[in-house]
């Protein structure tokens, strides 16, 4: 589900990776096969008592037209707390509390679904069993399918009752229109979950978790045998892929204004988006210092805009999100007061163009220090390695890439051609205002429901 | 904060100035004559300064206004390096205000934040437009937020007669209501050095503060200290209420909190381990917990959490909030899980479930032999205990907390959250789940 997330979050998700100092020891990175030939990315970090492993297992279950979007999501929390062979529910969470394990599914820009574990390692052998077991067979009951989906429901329905909620889900029906990835993305139509049967459910489960993740890493103070050993028995049982995954939708970008009259809402919103290019492609770096200077805290580019300046909002932020790993997008959002709403389209707009236009203000090492202090601070953090490693190996990245040297060259020079050739300009977002007020947006493509978006 | 820190404060607001805020917080301990420091020193890059002050104020948001005009009066409105992050924030007990920055800036930092015990110079236009930030601060805290709304009157029943019973953030009439000569007056009464309790974290020395401070002439206490004594609660007579937010779209839940008085004070932090782990135990499918009753062995909950934390040293609340299954009430879960905890109180918890729940307890400690994880974990504890005008407990009497960990306690506080108090219960949601 797209929906704002802060800095802090995106991150902890872009964290330091091979070539980090722990503890005065340096981590390494290898790529390692199985004794079952499992491919692996393994990051040795001494002195860690705990190993993690993620594993992201590649899916188009949500860009087809002939499924149930709702498996994945409700299917993910059946096996986490529905229980599995051996394992009846509400048993196996005892267990791993006991072993001071972690673990969980989710689903990563809609293209995987990302399983993590997180142990102390001389419980190796068995944290694997128990999880083996849940994602090989897994109960799958029909009680909790009921309860997980009620509360699903329940959730959307709550959420898009909210206008910032019901903007982007007008964005959504501008980008993807009548394509299926719309509304696995968010659930907004409800459908999907009253239609919701165990057979969508076990169909999902068995073409999902195969033997053969995309990718899967592995860090900690443990060596590759007992690494692969341990994620053959993760994986043991799993049936071969047995589908090519197909992965085809084409998002219209094309910059509209758009306004959805909400009557009854007590709040406007106001939400800028724009197409960046995938993390494939580099930069991640520069995104993250520019975006943190575009519209992270009070000293940000908006803030200063649309709080300090025009006084119409209690914040405005920016961030970069993924529709899909293909598809990321750059968003600048807030609430605003009703009566600024088209004067402070017009700041945000002008503030951005500026902004593109003169990079950041200030001494560049400056803006670089709290980036280079948290990846120092993660360095020993396994789930946090692992979980980097995981996404370089997405990326197609080399193992050996380390995000603090990739920080260390960042340069003006390079943080003005980033701006340049990947930021959108201006005049590129798709504007949205929610407002009980149908003139709030002067000449925009006034909307009712967020459906209507596709056609303005 | 922390996770483990937003999970005490949950239930409480704290407000803070700005919406998108960058906490990445580092972290011993000294007290001197002229002022109220506490350093803790960590491996870091950067400096924290965090000046807390008591404001014990009953008017509604007042104290949450004074903040973000000393904020702006201080730090906000002036030019600062791309490195120096800062907040502020507003507790029902203090205000608070942060500023960042390289070790070696530290008298700058300090030269800054000493600006907050001057007197208010923002342009009365300004002032007055703040509250319309603060407005639609209210809106983005409380306009569609059922939960919110019920915290706040959970609150104002719960600690009745006492401060904390006041919202942080006030109504839109409140806000609309708050006059700058109020604000004045309200900051000139709390920010003062006798009432200021400087918090110093990251990459400095203890001695490389106290430099610091006589560099910059660190404003020090000229009287004695009127309000150094914790906050107390007083618990008015036992009662019941029950709050009903009837919302056609929202998710059914029900929201239980109790305020209980204990037969005998407890050190407040060992209180606050305790209560911890008793909320851990009943968060459990254990014998003792309620997870199998509510939520595996009967359809009753699809979902639920416990917390427990102190008031004080005599106080104890507790809160559960569950969502419901399919068919059954709130009415039902919530009757469910008084009769539950009842039968839990009378049998006492099982000693196979407190050793299981106790050894995964240790975890809520920082593993001590680790420096960096020991300073993290004592800077969030300093702060969060500062930010409630408690004095934090020196290392070494932290470490010592687990060994006092006992079974009895957390039958005591069992049969005291099980027993009479005042108790708050929301609804929320479609009114025909209510009963």
């Amino acid at each position: 589900m797209i929906r704002l997330i802060p800095l802090t979050a995106m991150v902890i998700s872009l964290a330091a990776c091979s070539a980090e100092e722990t503890n005065g020891s340096t981590p390494s990175a290898s790529n390692e096969v199985s004794p079952e030939g499992i491919e692996f990315t393994l990051l040795a970090m001494p002195d860690s008592d705990d190993v993690a492993v993620q594993a992201a297992w590649p899916t188009d279950w949500a860009y087809r037209e002939n499924t149930n979007p709702a498996a994945a999501l409700v299917g993910a929390e059946m096996i986490l707390a529905g229980g599995a062979e051996g394992y009846p529910e509400g048993e196996a969470a005892e267990q791993l509390a006991d072993l001071n394990t972690e673990g969980g599914l989710y689903g990563s820009a809609n293209d995987h679904i990302v399983g993590e574990l997180v142990f102390e390692r001389d419980d190796i052998n068995e944290v694997v069993e128990i999880a083996n077991a849940h994602l090989r067979a897994p109960l799958l009951g029909q009680s909790w399918l009921d309860r997980i989906s009620d509360g699903i429901t329940q959730g959307v329905r709550e959420e898009r009752a909210q206008p910032g909620a019901a903007g982007f889900e007008a964005i959504r029906w501008a980008v993807f229109g009548e394509h299926p990835l719309r509304n696995a993305l968010s659930l907004y139509d409800l459908n999907p979950l009253d239609e919701l049967t165990r057979d969508d459910i076990t169909a999902w489960h068995a073409e999902t978790f195969t033997r053969s993740p995309e990718a899967v890493a592995v860090a900690g103070d443990i060596d590759a045998r007992s690494a692969g050993e341990a994620l053959d028995t993760l994986l043991a049982g799993l049936p071969e892929q047995g589908r090519e995954v197909k992965r085809n939708v084409s998002p219209d970008f094309t910059p509209r204004r758009i306004l959805l009259h909400m009557p009854q809402a007590e709040v406007s919103t106001l939400a800028f988006i724009a197409p960046l290019p995938p993390t494939r492609d580099g930069g991640e770096v520069e995104d993250l210092l520019l975006t943190h200077a575009l519209g992270s805290d009070d000293q940000s580019v908006l803030f200063d805009a649309v709080r300090t300046q025009l006084r119409a909002s209690y914040g405005f932020g920016a961030g970069v999100n993924n529709y899909t790993r293909e598809h990321r997008i750059l968003f600048m959002a807030g609430e605003v007061d009703t009566n600024q709403m088209a004067e402070a389209e017009a700041v945000v707009r002008e503030a951005y163009a500026n902004f593109r236009q003169n990079g950041l203000e200030g001494d560049l090492a400056d803006h670089k220090a709290p980036l280079a202090s948290h990846f120092s601070e993660v360095a020993d953090r396994v789930m946090v390695q692992a979980n980097s490693a995981l996404e370089s190996a997405l990326d197609e990245h080399p193992v050996e890439r380390s995000l603090k040297q990739e920080l260390e060259a960042v340069t003006e020079a390079s943080l003005n051609e980033r701006l340049d050739t990947a930021f959108p300009s201006a005049d590129e977002f798709i504007v949205i205002a929610v407002s009980p007020d149908a003139d709030a947006l002067p000449e925009a493509c006034v909307i009712i429901t967020p459906r209507e978006a596709a056609g303005c | 904060m922390t996770v483990k820190a937003l999970i005490r404060f949950s239930g409480w607001w704290l407000i803070a100035i700005v919406a998108l805020p960058l906490f990445w917080l580092v972290n011993v301990f000294f007290e001197s004559q002229d002022h109220h420091v506490y350093v803790q020193s960590a491996e870091a890059s950067e400096v924290y300064a965090h000046v807390v002050f008591g404001h014990r104020s009953l008017a509604s948001g007042l104290a949450h206004y004074v903040e973000h005009l000393a904020w702006l009066n201080t730090v906000g409105a002036k030019q600062r390096s791309a490195n120096r992050h800062s907040n502020a924030w507003t507790n029902p007990y203090a205000v608070g205000y942060w500023l960042s920055g390289k070790p070696d800036e530290l008298d700058d930092l300090l030269q800054t934040l000493s600006g907050l015990f001057e007197p208010l110079e923002v342009p009365a236009k300004f002032a007055a437009e703040e509250r319309e930030i603060i407005l639609r601060e209210y809106e983005a805290h409380m306009v569609d937020k059922p939960d919110a709304q019920a915290a706040e009157a959970m609150s104002a029943f719960l600690y009745a007669g006492n401060n904390i019973a006041s919202s942080v953030l006030g109504t839109p009439d409140d806000i609309r209501g708050f006059s700058y000569d109020d604000a004045r007056a309200l900051h000139a009464a709390t920010h003062r050095p006798e009432n200021a309790t400087l918090v110093v974290t990251g990459g400095v020395t203890e001695r490389e503060v106290s430099r610091a401070l006589k560099t910059v002439d660190w404003p020090a206490k000229q009287s004695a200290d009127a309000e150094s004594q914790p906050p107390t609660f007083e618990l008015a007579k036992p009662a019941d209420t029950l709050l009903r937010y009837p919302e056609k779209e929202a998710s059914a839940r029900v929201i239980l909190r109790h305020v209980a008085a204990l037969p005998e004070s407890i050190p407040f932090d060992l209180l606050e381990a305790h209560a911890l782990l008793l909320a851990d135990i009943l968060n459990t499918n254990l014998a003792g917990g309620l997870a199998g009753p509510l939520r595996f062995d009967n359809a009753i909950a699809r979902g639920f959490d416990v917390q427990a934390w102190p008031l004080d040293e005599r106080h104890i609340e507790l809160r559960f909030r569950a969502a419901p299954d399919r068919g059954v009430s709130l009415r039902a879960v919530q009757k469910a899980f008084r009769d539950t905890l009842a039968e839990i109180s009378d049998t006492g918890i099982p000693d196979e479930t407190y050793q299981r729940v106790l050894n995964r307890f240790e975890d809520f400690w920082p593993d001590w032999e680790d420096d960096d994880d020991a300073a993290r974990w004592m800077a969030d504890y300093t702060l969060e205990r500062v930010a409630a005008l408690r004095q934090p407990l020196p290392l070494s009497d932290v470490k010592r907390l687990e060994q006092q960990l006992s079974h009895q306690r957390i039958n005591t506080l069992l049969n005291t959250i099980a027993g009479n108090g005042r108790t708050a219960v929301a609804f929320i949601g479609p009114k025909e789940r209510f009963e």
